[in-house]
């Protein structure tokens, strides 16, 4: 990886105080994003992959810390900064929306005042110039009658409205980048296929790069260009939404994809199970976290941590069964 | 065509709601508005829709967990509220929250073993049995029965939930939303344990669900609601090769990337569920619909015959072939 | 807003008279009569001539609920009725006292808000810290003190030994402003001292939790400051909550002036009220109460009103 990419994350770790000393909840998560990309990092809850996000924009909560590892920037350092360098990264360079939108706004405060707050913490705009930025946003995430939504109260609007209010929001800068944390999670199906095609629209319009943080395949499956596969805090496996979908090499990569219905699945299919659960993130294996659920799993891999390494351009895996699991058919799919 | 287990009729239930101090402005929420289906023996019927289309207070009405305003519901024929006690505990229904449906001071075996000992007349020893067989049923060992239910996975705990559910030999199991609140590879474990227990022991269900997917992979039948009233039903099959109502539609272009696999004109909606205190005259659906006509606004369209099985509440069927 | 405001004072008014009928009657129904009273304050026997005649002067021989009738006319064009031991309007009695207490009272709330509400914000921003644990530990000890030993407290450090304050008294501010203030000073701190301990704790734990709701990341998400996020937004959604429980506690802080009038000797309206009802003076205890319940809910009004300017989901 060279230093040309809108955003290099390397080998950074989490961690929490546990009861037998500190634990990572994020362990050696390494990736790039380019201008326009969306890259989605998909995993079950526990996987770490909102922390890898909020690591980031160093919002992580208050007993966690970055152990290790780097995060540039446009090739600036961003983990040594201060929180005072911070605020000017935040929502100017680096945005971030979450998952529940409903209680993402300050609730006693209206769409407009926080939006024109927005934008004059990060610009030196007089006020009557905010307002316009503002309501030109709320008319970008197509919001109908904006000049109404900016006298309303968050509680006033629909969950769908308050996602295009936090879009609106995260955007009126200008950054770079979007961090979107399982953002359709809490709405319909309906406001979510509303969402999604927001952001692509968005992206297509200002080349934003978006890293979308999900638990959810058919996302990823309609909006990925790369993708990165979480499990108990470590990456399994990237590439591209080609390499993942269709030549999926880690044993989990091909488990998950088996076992989520999908609309175009065969009848009489039986879906993938993965046996057991996850471990207790405080006491996990010392090899492979995935050892103890894994088909293919021999002595050596609950034994050797594996390393994440790159099989094909592009491709990375991390496993130490990796020839030969890649012989093996991935799913129904083929 | 097997014996109709469940028959729903003209179900109506409305919520009254308040507003105001001295509660004037008076409302209502049409949460199910006239809802009729039958549900055959061994098979399942899914319900899907999005939040509040009033399938969670349908199946609630169903076990008479809120009293309903109009119509009927039939098992085997009886209205439900004149099923003796043993008749009435072949209905059963699991939640979407296990944890909000286990009692948190209470191990797992007292809890799989509360509808023996509410229904009476098993030893101690009966009951141990019938429990540690629940549990192996549901994949669980021994050992899981002197747990705490915050001590159980997620998934764990729905297996507890389906565990005593399945006491007492059930033969109708609502389940709203079963796996919602479940990681995806737990979600498989949990679908694929209600698909084997259904083949196991010929259980009818009514599988509550907004996700379209799931639904697919376990019902036979789909019926698909939108503020209060059945907008489509159909065999899976027919539902998703060949959706004919406007709203399924725009709920299978909702999934992402499903945009290349569909066989009809894709449909994105514009704006949010209308409420359910104030419905849309004439067709529900028809202020979000985009081939909305004239009459759609003054008529109310009826269930009609499509296909095999097969029917849409649309007044523009016909021009929507395809 | 209007009509919020027209509906609160619609509701304030239907209080009001409900308050002061259920005074009238409860006046009736205590043990002992007024007149017999007023005769004999020895219990000596009286002249029933006298006594008719008195009854009569005072409205006393009617029946009941003509008599209500009469005092409710009264109330409505601004009389009150004569005080029977004041000898005078209870009207002007009450216009002595009532702005006495009033200060006391005000003087008090303002101390108690300046010094709990700030010091509540730093407990909880600074939560788990010396800060924190040294201020809930003496708020603790604020709200278990009694008015009266802590007022006694104060009179023995800063009148009799320190001799800064005057021990008790009153001076009419037109008298001698300085002289007035300095003996406002104790019974103020009195009174403000465990009503600032309730508050710093209510601000301390709205504040927490204004602090773990959901919007806090996002906001700083924003790139909103620390300085930013906690001085405005958390402490307006923090308000909503310690605004309506100092409402509530309002009733707390008229109770308190009671003990504290009585230790520092001050002439307001509730030693007014004390003397009254070991007098049977009705009118005046009745005035006494239509104030003090008016008061009470004038001040759940306003902070109803305060409530729904801070809160627009309560509009």
């Amino acid at each position: 990886m060279s230093g040309k990419h809108l955003l290099e994350v390397k080998d950074i770790r989490v961690v929490f105080p546990g009861k037998k000393g500190e634990f990572a909840a994020v362990d050696g998560v390494t990736f790039h994003l380019d201008q326009g990309e969306i890259l989605c990092i998909v995993g079950e809850s526990g996987s770490g992959k909102t922390m890898t996000g909020l690591s980031v924009l160093g919002l992580l909560p208050e007993q966690a810390r970055v152990a290790a590892g780097t995060v540039r920037y446009q090739g600036r350092e961003l983990l040594g900064l201060s929180e005072q360098e911070m605020y000017g990264i935040r929502g100017k360079e680096i945005s971030m929306i979450f998952q529940d939108p409903m209680v993402s706004l300050d609730q006693v405060f209206t769409v407009g005042s926080q939006l024109v707050e927005a934008i004059r913490v990060h610009t030196k705009m007089d006020k009557r110039s905010a307002v316009e930025l503002s309501l030109e946003m709320l008319d970008k995430v197509r919001i109908p009658n904006p000049e109404r939504v900016f006298g309303s109260y968050p509680f006033e609007l629909s969950g769908g409205m308050c996602q295009r209010v936090m879009i609106a929001i995260a955007l009126c800068c200008h950054p770079k980048v979007l961090i979107a944390d399982e953002p359709t999670t809490a709405l319909d199906a309906t406001v979510q296929a509303q969402i999604l095609e927001l952001l692509v629209e968005l992206r297509d319009a200002t080349h934003i790069g978006i890293i979308l943080i999900t638990h959810d395949l058919d996302i990823v499956k309609g909006m990925a260009d790369r993708i990165i596969v979480m499990y108990a805090g470590k990456m399994m496996e990237m590439g591209t939404r080609q390499d993942v979908f269709s030549n999926p090499l880690h044993p989990y990569t091909q488990g998950l994809l088996k076992c989520v219905p999908t609309l175009d699945m065969p009848e009489g299919f039986r879906l993938y199970n993965i046996e057991g659960i996850v471990p207790d993130i405080q006491d996990m294996p010392e090899g492979c976290r995935f050892c103890t659920r894994c088909p293919r799993a021999e002595e050596e891999c609950c034994i050797v941590q594996p390393e994440l390494r790159e099989i094909a351009p592009g491709h990375f895996v991390s496993c130490l069964k990796v020839d030969e699991v890649s012989e093996v058919k991935a799913g129904w799919a083929q | 065509m097997t014996e109709v287990l469940l028959e729903v009729k003209e179900l109506k239930k409305y919520f009254p709601v308040a507003q105001g101090m001295f509660y004037r402005r008076k409302g209502v929420i049409r949460a199910v508005d006239g809802v009729s289906f039958q549900v055959h023996r061994g098979e399942t019927l899914g319900l899907v829709g999005e939040s509040g289309c009033g399938k969670s207070t349908l199946s609630r009405v169903i076990l008479q967990l809120f009293p309903r305003d109009a119509g009927e519901i039939r098992y085997r024929g009886r209205d439900v509220e004149e099923l003796d006690r043993s008749q009435r505990s072949k209905l059963r229904m699991v939640f979407q929250n296990p944890y909000g449906s286990l009692n948190p001071k209470e191990k797992v075996f007292s809890a799989i073993a509360e509808p023996y000992r509410i229904a009476g007349g098993y030893s101690r020893q009966q009951i141990e049995e019938e429990v540690l067989h629940l549990l192996g049923l549901v994949g669980l060992s021994p050992a899981h029965a002197r747990r705490y239910p915050h001590e159980l996975s997620g998934g764990q705990r729905q297996r507890i939930a389906i565990a005593r559910v399945l006491a007492l030999e059930p033969e109708f199991i609502i389940c709203d939303e079963p796996v919602s609140a479940l990681d995806v590879s737990i979600q498989a474990q949990i679908l694929n344990l209600l698909k084997d227990i259904q083949e196991e022991f010929g259980l009818t269900y009514l599988f509550i669900s907004h996700d379209l997917a799931v639904v697919k992979y376990i019902c036979d039948r789909i019926a698909v609601m939108y503020l209060g009233k059945i907008m489509e039903i159909a065999p899976a099959r027919a539902l998703y090769a060949k959706p004919k109502h406007p709203y399924t539609r725009a709920l299978l272009s909702a999934v992402p990337g499903a945009a290349d696999q569909l066989s009809f004109e894709r449909i994105v909606l514009e704006g949010d569920t209308p409420n359910a205190i104030d419905p849309p005259s004439g067709c529900r659906f028809r202020t979000r619909c985009p081939y909305a006509e004239e009459v759609c606004a003054h008529e109310e369209p009826d269930l009609t015959s499509c296909g095999t099985e097969h029917f849409s509440a649309c007044h523009l069927l016909h021009k929507l072939a395809g | 807003m209007a009509r919020f405001f027209a509906k609160r004072t619609l509701t304030a008014i239907i209080q009001v008279l409900i308050v002061t009928t259920i005074v009238f009657f409860a006046l009736k129904m205590m043990p002992g009569d007024p007149v017999l009273l007023m005769l004999s304050r020895d219990g000596s026997s009286v002249d029933p001539a006298a006594y008719e005649a008195l009854a009569k002067q005072l409205g006393l021989d009617k029946p009941i609920l003509r008599q209500y009738r009469n005092w409710l006319t009264g109330l409505f064009t601004g009389d009150l009725g004569m005080s029977y031991t004041e000898r005078r309007p209870v009207m002007d009695a009450i216009g002595d006292r009532l702005p006495r207490t009033l200060e006391l009272a005000g003087a008090s709330l303002l101390i108690a808000v300046v010094i709990g509400i700030p010091l509540g914000i730093a407990a909880a921003v600074k939560r788990g810290s010396w800060v924190d644990l040294l201020l809930t530990g003496i708020s603790s000890l604020g709200q278990s003190v009694p008015v009266y030993v802590f007022g006694y407290i104060l009179v023995l450090i800063f009148a009799l030994n320190m001799r800064l304050l005057p021990s008790s008294g009153y001076v009419p501010i037109h008298r001698n402003p300085v002289e007035h203030f300095r003996r406002l000073i104790l019974p103020a701190c009195t009174i403000a001292f465990g009503f600032s301990a309730s508050m710093l704790r209510m601000t301390r734990s709205s504040m927490l939790e204004a602090l773990s709701s959901e919007f806090v990341r996002p906001l700083y998400a924003r790139g909103l400051s620390k300085a930013r996020v906690h001085m405005k937004h958390m402490v307006r959604n923090m308000l909503i909550p310690v605004v309506t429980i100092i409402g509530l506690q309002l009733g707390a802080l008229i109770a308190g002036t009671v003990l504290c009038e009585a230790v520092f000797n001050w002439p307001g309206i509730a030693t007014l009220l004390v003397k009254a009802i070991s007098n049977r003076d009705y009118p005046l205890i009745q005035g006494c109460m239509l104030i003090l319940s008016i008061i009470f809910i004038v001040t759940n009004m306003v902070v109803d009103l305060l409530y729904g300017l801070l809160d627009p989901r309560a509009r």
